[in-house]
C-alpha cells in the first residue's frame, strides 16, 4: 500500500495544531468570543460621553458617575478587555462630539429614531427600550395623558431629547409651550416653580424624579411612545460591532439582568439588542 | 586728495547725484509672507474640506450658514436680542445715574446702601442672579405688599408676574445698573470741583449743579464706557438664553438642536452679533463727536469726509466744489479746462 504522503502531512499538522487552536481560543475567551474584533486603536480605552443629570441612568453621586447605562458602560468594557472613562457631556452636545470623534462612544439614553438614524452620520447599538413620561407638582389637578393632552399647557423639557422634539411637534397643531433647558434640573426646577405645568421625559427617568424629590412631585398618564435606546458611535468607526457583540454576552450570562434589576428598570429590558432598530 | 584735482573740481558744476529710492527689502518680505498667509486663511475658510470617519465634508459647511442667517427664526431672535439689551441698559443707565449721585451723597445711610448695592450685584455672576429671577418663586412662593410683619395687602405670584423676558430684563438692569454706577461716577468726579461750587456759589442747589452743570461736562466721559457696556450687554444678554428667554442664542440652540450642525448655527449667531455690534460702533462715534463739542478746536474729520477729501485732491476733479472747503481744504482749479 503506497502513502499518501500529502495526506499524512495534513493529517499531520491538523494533530498538532488542533489541541493548540483549542488552547488559543480558550484563553482569548470573551474577547474573541465576537466575530467582531474591536479595532486597534480603541485597545487603549473607550471614552463614553453621557449627560449626567438623568437619573437613575446616568447621575452624579457622592461626586462619581452612577446610573445604569453607567454600569452597562464598564461591563462592556470588561467584556471587550478595555478601560472605559466616562465624561460628563451637555446632552445636546454628545451627538456632534461623537460624529467628530471627540468621544468614541455616546451613552446617554438616546433613543433611537429614523431622524436620528438619517440625520447623525451614526449608528445606535439598540440595549434598552423606555417610553416617555410625564410628571408634575404634587398638589396640580391637571391630567396629562399623551401628547395631544399638553395642547393650551406649558411643558418643560430638556433640550435635544425626543420629548423636546415631539413636543415642539405638537406645538405646531396647537398650542403648546415648550420651554426647553440645557439639563434636567433645569427642566425639574421648571415644574416645581410653576413655570411649566408639567415636565416631559423618559419613563423611568420620571419615575425617578417623581422619587427622589420626595413628594413634590407627582406622576401623571402613563407612558407612551415606547422606543428603543441605543448607544451611538460614528459610522466608519468599527465599534458597532464589537459593542453589539458585547451586549449580546451581557445579556447571555444575565449581567444585563443584574444591573437592570439593581436600578429598578427591569421593565425596560430589551429581549433581543441590534443595530438601528429604530421604527418610529 | 591731491590739490589741483580738488581745485579743477570746484570750477565745475557738480555732476547730477543719481538718486536712488530707499530699498525696503524687509517690507517686500513681509508683505509677501502676509499674502500667502492671507491666502490660506481664505483657502481654509471658503475651499477646504475634511474627512471625518470616511464622511467628507466642507469645514465650515457655509451652505449652512448662509440658509439659516436670514432664516425668520434668527431675526426673531435678533428682535429679542436688541429688546433686551436696549431695555437692560436703559434701566442699568437710570438705576447708575441714580446710584452714582447717591454714592456722592453727604448722607452717610445712602451712600452706604449704594455701596452695598453695587457690592453685592457687582460680586455675585450675572448667570446666576438671572436664574435666581427666572427660580424668584422658589424662594417667595407668595411675595405679598403690605405692612411690614403685618398684614399683607396685595399678593403676586413670581411666576406669572415675571415671565422669562420680564425676569432677565430685571436681572439685567440690576446688575447693570451697579456697573454703570462706577462709570457715572468717574464722569463726575472728572469735572473739576470748582464747577460746583460755582455753580453753588450763583444760587443753584447740588441738584439742579449736577444737571446743569456737572451732569453735560461729564457725558464725554461717561459715553466710551457707556458705549463699551452697550456693545458688551449685546452678548451679555445670550445669558437669558439659559432661563428660555427667545433670544438670538436660544433661537440658534433650538435649530441645532433639530439639525445636529452646531458649529455652523453658532456661527450664523456669531455674525449676527457681529454685525450690530459694527453698527453700535459707528454710532457710538457719531454720539462722541456730538459730546466733544466745544472740547476741542476743530473736530477732526470722519471717516465719511475723509473719504470725500481723498476723492477730491486730484487734479482734473470739478463738481465736487460743495465740499472742497471742508477742512479748509482749498479748492483744487481743473488746469485742463
Amino acid at each position: 500500500m503506497t502513502r499518501d504522503w500529502a495526506t499524512t502531512r495534513r493529517r499531520a499538522v491538523g494533530a498538532l495544531l488542533a489541541p493548540a487552536l483549542v488552547v488559543a481560543m480558550a484563553a482569548n475567551s470573551y474577547a474573541s468570543a465576537n466575530p467582531a474584533q474591536l479595532p486597534a486603536k480603541y485597545k487603549s480605552g473607550l471614552s463614553m460621553a453621557m449627560d449626567t443629570t438623568y437619573p437613575p441612568d446616568e447621575f452624579i453621586q457622592n461626586g462619581k458617575i452612577v446610573g445604569f447605562d453607567a454600569d452597562l458602560g464598564y461591563a462592556i468594557g470588561e467584556v471587550l478587555g478595555v478601560k472605559v472613562t466616562l465624561h460628563t457631556v451637555t446632552f445636546d452636545d454628545i451627538i456632534t462630539k461623537v460624529q467628530e470623534g471627540t468621544y468614541d462612544v455616546g451613552n446617554s439614553s438616546f433613543t433611537d429614531t429614523p431622524a436620528r438614524e438619517k440625520k447623525g452620520g451614526l449608528d445606535f447599538i439598540d440595549y434598552f427600550k423606555a417610553g416617555e413620561g410625564f410628571y408634575e407638582g404634587a398638589t396640580s389637578k391637571a391630567v396629562f395623558n399623551g401628547l395631544k393632552s399638553l395642547c393650551g399647557h406649558s411643558v418643560a423639557v430638556e433640550t435635544g431629547t425626543t420629548e423636546q422634539i415631539d413636543a415642539e411637534a405638537q406645538a405646531k397643531s396647537c398650542h403648546v409651550s415648550v420651554l426647553s433647558y440645557e439639563d434636567q434640573n433645569g427642566a425639574n426646577l421648571a415644574v416645581l416653580t410653576g413655570r411649566a405645568q408639567v415636565g416631559f421625559a423618559d419613563s423611568q427617568v420620571v419615575a425617578w424624579i417623581v422619587h427622589e424629590h420626595q413628594g413634590q412631585f407627582k406622576l401623571t398618564g402613563t407612558p407612551f411612545k415606547t422606543a428603543p435606546y441605543g448607544f451611538i458611535v460614528a459610522k466608519g468607526s468599527g465599534l458597532a460591532q464589537p459593542l453589539l457583540a458585547a451586549v449580546k454576552a451581557l445579556m447571555a450570562d444575565g449581567k444585563y439582568k443584574q444591573i437592570l434589576d439593581k436600578w429598578g428598570v427591569e421593565q425596560g429590558a430589551l429581549s433581543t439588542p441590534g443595530i438601528n432598530e429604530a421604527t418610529s | 586728495m591731491a590739490t589741483p584735482q580738488l581745485a579743477r573740481r570746484s570750477a565745475q558744476e557738480p555732476a547730477a547725484a543719481r538718486v536712488v529710492p530707499v530699498r525696503h527689502p524687509g517690507r517686500w518680505v513681509a508683505a509677501v509672507v502676509i499674502l500667502v498667509l492671507g491666502a490660506m486663511l481664505v483657502h481654509s475658510l471658503f475651499f477646504s474640506h475634511v474627512v471625518v470617519f470616511g464622511q467628507r465634508r466642507e469645514r465650515f459647511e457655509w451652505g449652512v450658514i448662509t440658509r439659516y442667517f436670514t432664516s425668520d427664526q434668527v431675526w426673531q431672535g435678533l428682535g429679542f436680542t436688541v429688546a433686551l439689551t436696549v431695555v437692560a441698559m436703559v434701566g442699568g443707565i437710570v438705576i447708575g445715574v441714580l446710584l452714582a449721585i447717591m454714592r456722592l451723597s453727604p448722607n452717610p445711610i445712602v451712600t452706604g446702601s449704594a455701596w452695598y448695592y453695587i457690592w453685592f450685584f457687582r460680586g455675585t455672576p450675572v448667570l446666576v442672579q438671572l436664574l435666581f429671577w427666572y427660580n424668584a418663586s422658589y424662594i417667595f412662593p407668595t411675595f405679598s405688599l403690605g405692612i411690614p410683619f403685618g398684614p399683607a395687602f396685595v399678593h403676586f405670584n413670581l411666576t406669572t408676574w415675571l415671565p422669562a423676558f420680564v425676569a432677565a430684563s430685571v436681572g439685567l438692569s440690576l446688575n447693570e445698573g451697579a456697573y454703570m454706577s462706577e462709570v457715572v461716577r468717574a464722569g463726575l468726579i472728572s469735572v473739576d470741583l470748582g464747577q460746583t461750587e460755582a455753580a453753588q456759589s450763583v444760587g443753584m442747589t447740588r441738584l439742579m449743579a449736577l444737571r446743569l452743570v456737572v451732569l453735560p461736562q461729564a457725558m464725554r466721559v461717561i459715553i466710551p464706557p457707556t458705549g463699551n457696556e452697550t456693545i458688551s450687554m449685546l452678548k451679555t444678554t445670550s445669558l437669558a438664553s439659559v432661563i428660555t428667554v427667545p433670544e438670538l442664542t436660544y433661537s440658534v440652540e433650538q435649530i441645532y438642536a433639530a439639525n445636529f450642525r452646531p458649529i455652523p448655527l453658532l456661527m450664523v449667531a456669531s455674525f449676527q452679533y457681529l454685525w450690530v455690534t459694527t453698527v453700535l460702533m459707528v454710532g457710538q462715534y457719531y454720539l462722541e463727536r456730538h459730546y466733544a463739542r466745544g472740547s476741542v478746536r476743530q473736530l477732526p474729520p470722519t471717516p465719511i469726509e475723509r473719504l470725500r477729501k481723498g476723492l477730491l485732491i486730484r487734479p482734473g476733479r470739478t463738481g465736487f466744489g460743495r465740499f472742497a472747503d471742508v477742512e479748509g481744504i482749498p479748492f483744487v482749479k481743473d488746469t485742463e479746462d
